[in-house]
């Protein structure tokens, strides 16, 4: 007679998804943290190199104003990127958790 | 500790022959309604490479800008339609909405990015060299945001 040990499935899984988004989001953040340090530091570091600019007279006030700005675009564009980056760990997780309920799932069929 | 043991009812074939198909089919349309749930493109190795020719033919470009806009005409239409080519690629993408707003950002000669460097070239003329150098960073800097989150999708199974 085939025998099917659900409470075994339930707890691999279980268990082995919380490692999997212990190890999965952890990454995830510490990249985005550190992504977004450098970014801001670049950004930093580029409003301090314009302003230069623009104290010195080589840059007009609207190359200045559009140097500003393109900061702005691009705090968008990578927030933008952020997004996306967390939507791919889940996408990840959600597969990984698929592949560990499978794994379980068959360990457990016994016939 | 006591498990739960049965016999699953119609899973079960008759003679017990096939059982482990019949669960491995169930399972597929599970696996199968998973992946129906992914949440953005998986990477694109043809849209990466666009997007990293389109940066190298921005930044070329742009070294231009100290010069007239007129004498650059040509090369500034190619390199839009390399661009345009890259964006339309991705537009093209499903789950793919979060890089087509990337390069949306980019592209707009409303905003302050590429397309906004080609409208300010073209209204003013020539662009002052330390302004095209402090632009270029930012440039870059943008392609590498499209490029960045690229890398990051996970890889087609």
């Amino acid at each position: 007679m085939p025998s099917f040990d659900t409470n075994a499935v339930v707890s691999t899984t279980l268990e082995k998804s919380k490692e999997l988004a212990n190890t999965l989001f952890t990454k995830f953040v510490n990249q985005a943290v550190g992504d977004t340090q450098d970014f801001l530091q670049r950004s930093k570091d580029g409003v301090a190199r314009a302003g230069l600019l623009f104290a010195d007279g080589k840059i007009d006030r609207d190359d200045f104003e559009d140097l500003i700005l393109g900061k702005k675009d691009l705090a968008e564009m990578h927030a933008l990127k952020q997004a996306g980056l967390a939507s791919a760990t889940i996408d990840t997780f959600t597969n990984g958790v698929l592949q560990i309920l499978l794994d379980a799932a068959f360990a457990a069929v016994r016939i | 500790m006591k498990t739960n043991s049965f016999s699953p009812g119609i899973l079960i074939p008759k003679r017990g022959k096939g059982t482990r198909s019949i669960f491995a089919g169930a399972l597929l349309v599970a696996t199968a309604l998973l992946f129906a749930c992914s949440t953005i493109a998986t990477f694109d190795q043809v849209a990466y490479d666009k997007a990293t020719g389109a940066k190298a033919e921005a930044l070329a470009l742009m070294d231009k800008a100290t010069d007239s806009y007129s004498a650059h005409v040509k090369e500034i239409e190619s390199v839009s339609l390399t661009i345009d080519k890259a964006y339309e690629y991705d537009r093209g993408r499903t789950l793919n909405a979060i890089t087509v707003q990337q390069w949306q950002i980019l592209r707009d000669p409303n905003r302050n990015l590429f397309g906004g460097f080609l409208r300010r070239w073209r209204e003013k003329g020539s662009l002052k060299p330390d302004y095209v150098a402090e632009k270029k960073t930012d440039i870059a800097d943008a392609f590498d945001q499209i490029t960045g989150l690229e890398i990051g999708k996970r890889k087609a199974n």
